[in-house]
């Protein structure tokens, strides 16, 4: 019984990963909404809420500590596979590094000059659409003129400050 | 205990990363974590392996913990230092300013110019007579990118005014 569990679990699950990828190839990425971000996140942020749930839940049932072992084993694999593919989503949408990287790959040999030129008005565009959506988040707010992290804003800073210790990169940006 | 075990390891990782940081190497951070990562992973499968077996849910799930966590480690980090959200939060960190202000700190030229250096180093681009031009690597990368862009369906046009 608990054989079958087990593989039950890995079995199902696997399933469940080639339809919810199966899904967005056949039926989502030719409509035009699945190429929102919020789309994309909230497709894969519910589908793992739910399995997650799903497969706990059938663990618990299986009465067998490998089953639970298992089940948490294939939440971590979910969390493996929607961060690669919102990863790989969000550079292949709007990487400034990956539309540097086409313009350049478009124009041969480009003067670095002209690339600073043309790029920097997307970068300013970026930048005030960040800060928007920063504050949109509670990240940010605006007093009068000036621009102020909030207690999340400043916990989220302290966390970035903690990575770029680990990190030692130098300037950032 | 393979739980502990993983996450374990994985700070591990991260303090090893931390030191080679710091170290004089011929790699980007990003190597430089995946160098750590290889070393301390393949350390914790062996270690995994050896008390649970090859085939045993413990050992398929702290391998998978520890994968998570480097990967979500990774993609934490490089936002850190490149995503133009992250440099916004750290800038106000210890100051107010107004959006003039953090326009002339955060200039678009000097974000391209940071970007450019980035490609150079990791060998993506190649400069020579001020002129930029991408490298076997970047042509392969960027070739790639076209491909995944096409497959998702971000034509180039919409990719350059996107509105992340």
């Amino acid at each position: 019984m608990t054989v079958y569990c087990v593989s039950g679990l890995i079995g199902v699950s696997t399933l469940y990963f080639c339809l919810h990828f199966g899904i967005y190839v056949f039926a989502l990425r030719t409509l035009s909404a699945s190429r929102s971000e919020r789309f994309i996140l909230l497709y894969h942020l519910v589908a793992a809420v739910v399995f997650s749930t799903l497969v706990l839940v059938a663990a618990t049932a299986c009465t067998e500590p490998s089953a639970l072992t298992t089940a948490v084993g294939l939440v971590f694999a979910h969390g493996i596979y929607s961060m690669s593919f919102l990863e790989l989503w969000s550079l292949a949408q709007g990487s400034y590094s990956i539309t540097l990287l086409l313009r350049v790959m478009r124009g041969g040999s480009v003067p670095t000059s002209q690339l600073r030129e043309e790029l920097a008005a997307i970068g300013e565009r970026k930048k005030r659409n960040r800060i928007a959506a920063l504050a949109g988040l509670g990240l940010l707010g605006r007093h009068g003129d000036e621009l102020k992290l909030t207690a999340p804003g400043r916990l989220v800073s302290q966390g970035l400050k903690c990575l770029l210790w680990i990190t030692n990169p130098g300037e950032t940006g | 205990m393979w739980f502990v075990t993983s996450v374990g390891f994985w700070l591990l990782a991260v303090a090893a990363h931390a030191v080679l940081c710091r170290l004089r190497l011929p790699f980007t951070a990003v190597g430089r974590f995946l160098l750590a990562n290889l070393a301390i992973g393949t350390a914790l499968a062996w270690l995994v392996c050896r008390s649970y077996g090859i085939w045993s849910a413990p050992t398929f799930s702290a391998l998978l913990v520890f994968g998570f966590l480097s990967e979500l480690y990774l993609f934490l980090s490089t936002l850190a230092v490149a995503s133009i959200s992250a440099t916004v939060l750290l800038t106000l960190r210890n100051r107010s300013l107004s959006e003039e202000q953090l326009s002339v700190l955060l200039n678009g030229q000097r974000m391209v110019s940071l970007r450019v250096e980035r490609l150079l180093a990791a060998g993506l681009l190649s400069e020579s007579a001020s002129q930029v031009r991408l490298t076997a690597a970047g042509t392969i990368l960027g070739t790639r990118f076209l491909r995944l862009k096409a497959f998702l369906g971000h034509t180039t046009a919409a990719h350059d005014h996107a509105e992340p």
